[in-house]
């Protein structure tokens, strides 16, 4: 059930973030056409693609990260016994699930104290871009403790020998 | 002391199998509590990093790519390279080469270059009877030069950190990369007279082939001549340059119409998988710089190489043999971001050019993922070909000696890398 809560919940990131790239490309190429052919100019360009590409960027990660293609280096921990290598899986997770928690938190707190604040040149709110590591963090949080329970999950169905 | 915790907390948490980018949070937020500094200002440093208006090109030259491989680009540009210096000793050895240049012009990593071309480039020159680990080692050795001929995303990395212009270092690029395809096709050349590799006899230069295949892939050959064109000129900056990567190869892929919704998708869907990881890399690695620099750790390290040596020409060996052998062990991105705000000092206080250095150190982290034996390129194409790694190794022998000879050369000519600025 929660899997595909976040399945579905990463795939709809996943447009979104597409949706993101997309726009910031035909922004922006309509403004390089605007400025060589036409010596105009969109004043809001670098403020929107940024503001674009945080909701490109975090919400890509939840969804780079719910289809395992981080990178890591698992060449020792692969070594290990397998129930000594469950355990170890359960405790990474677990850790970075209380990380992502506190990254999601201080984001939190962080937008608070940016709430009144907008962008110098283009009057975008602040908040805008920071809600998306907020948004992000938040389900990596829940990602990353749903697969510390399936660890364990996977451990108590007879996973413990050698 | 909380930059060596952090640093081994860092190495710690990647040694227990903990992703890359969020190992890096997590020695940077240890670093920040340790230092009695605000743990929110890591949201603020991870923005400023991961959203820099520098690195927003990465994703257009990674899609751009991924757009290329999708839509006809890869295999019009092989053709014409085939057509072009298939008659050479060493045939599709060299015509390996060629098309990495060309490829190279247009995609801003080896990655893409290794996924799209080396495909096609190994299944070629096995079909036709090439040593097959010659047609490895070839890929592998022509890929490094996918990052150092512009578009980059490693040199737009690299110009972030050391505060440089991306245009410049994209300029810098261009003759370094073609030195480093001449001594692999001079490479190609004597194992093909050698007699040792299986090669089978060049076929006759035809002319009229060539054209056949230049008409075929015109618009895919014009590529990297309008981009090249673009940024030495500098009508456009490294960022429009990435734009327009992406307009033209969508263009050029409807025109050859090979490129379908479902491909278009596809080119999409990958572009996010593989930047995001690449920019919470950035993201995290910039808070972990940061926490160096407010614990003048950079200062310190300087203070420390100057009490060693005066020497630039023992300096320089010394950051050399140091960056290949953590390019053995580590993901070039990751040493990137760690090691550029260490070395920045450095090499500074020694009068060594940001640009030049950036070249080098770009070069050499791609031979340390070659280098055997334990480059990740080397396992990679042990992957990707179904070939023992000994093998693999073996055979890339052959090219590692030559793409050392070229670092030392970039190394200690400046001229090279600098004459284009």
């Amino acid at each position: 059930m929660v899997d595909k809560i976040l399945k579905r919940v990463t795939d709809l990131f996943a447009l979104i973030s597409i949706f993101s790239l997309i726009v910031v490309i035909l922004v922006n190429f309509y403004e390089i056409i605007n400025r060589y052919f036409f010596s105009k100019s969109l004043f809001w360009i670098q403020d929107f693609t940024q503001l674009c590409m945080m909701w490109f960027i975090f919400l890509g990660v939840t969804k780079m990260t719910y289809e395992n293609q981080d990178i890591l280096i698992d060449i020792f921990v692969s070594k290990m016994p397998r129930t000594i290598r469950r355990i170890i899986k359960t405790i990474v997770n677990v850790i970075i699930a209380l990380f992502s928690a506190l990254m999601s938190y201080e984001a939190y707190r962080f937008m608070l104290s940016n709430w009144t604040k907008d962008m110098m040149t283009s009057g975008i709110p602040t908040r805008y871009y920071i809600v998306t590591m907020i948004i992000c963090f938040t389900v990596l949080c829940l990602m990353y403790f749903n697969k510390a329970y399936r660890e364990l999950k996977k451990f108590n169905k007879g996973g413990a020998e050698i | 002391m909380i930059a060596t915790i952090m640093i081994i907390g860092f190495l710690f948490l990647l040694f227990f199998g903990f992703p890359i980018s969020i190992s890096m949070g997590i020695a940077s937020a240890a670093g920040l509590f340790l230092g009695g500094y605000d743990l929110s200002t890591l949201p603020l440093i991870l923005q400023k990093g991961a959203n820099n208006y520098t690195l927003i090109a990465i994703p257009f030259f990674v899609l751009g790519a991924n757009l290329m491989n999708t839509g006809g680009i890869t295999a019009r540009i092989f053709d014409f390279c085939d057509s072009l210096v298939g008659w050479m000793h060493g045939g599709l050895a060299q015509v390996n080469v060629v098309s990495s240049i060309i490829f190279a012009g247009i995609s801003g990593t080896a990655n893409a270059d290794a996924a799209g071309l080396g495909a096609v480039e190994i299944r070629a020159m096995k079909e036709k009877g090439y040593d097959e680990g010659w047609a490895v080692a070839i890929t592998l050795a022509s890929s490094v030069v996918g990052p150092i001929i512009p578009p980059s995303v490693a040199f737009i990395v690299y110009a972030m950190f050391a505060e440089v212009s991306v245009a410049d270092m994209f300029k810098a690029g261009i003759v370094p990369g073609l030195m480093i395809a001449l001594v692999l096709m001079i490479t190609n050349y004597i194992m093909a007279k050698s007699g040792k590799y299986a090669c089978p006899e060049p076929e006759p230069f035809q002319a009229k082939r060539v054209w056949h295949t230049f008409r075929d892939g015109f618009w895919a050959l014009l590529a990297p001549g309008l981009l090249l064109g673009g940024i030495m000129s500098g009508i456009v900056t490294a960022t429009e340059t990435g734009i327009i990567v992406v307009v033209y190869s969508l263009l050029v892929g409807i025109i050859y119409k090979e490129i379908s919704l479902e491909g278009l998708w596809k080119a999409l869907y990958d572009t996010i998988i593989s930047t995001a990881v690449i920019l919470l890399m950035v993201g995290f690695g910039y808070a972990i710089g940061y926490v160096l620099t407010i614990e003048r750790i950079p200062q310190a390290l300087c203070a420390m190489v100057i009490g060693l040596t005066d020497s630039k020409f023992i300096l320089l060996i010394i950051l050399n043999v140091f960056l290949l052998i953590l390019g053995c062990f580590m993901d070039n991105n990751t040493i990137r971001v760690i090691m550029i705000p260490l070395l920045l000092p450095i090499i500074d206080a020694f009068g060594i050019d940001r640009v030049q250095f950036g070249v080098i150190m770009t070069f050499n982290l791609l031979i340390g993922m070659c280098t055997p034996p334990v480059g990740v390129g080397l396992m990679i194409m042990s992957n990707v070909a179904s070939m023992k790694i000994e093998k693999v190794i073996k055979s890339f022998i052959p090219f590692f000696i030559p793409l050392v000879i070229s670092l030392i050369l970039l190394t200690y000519i400046p001229s090279i890398s600098l004459c284009l600025l």
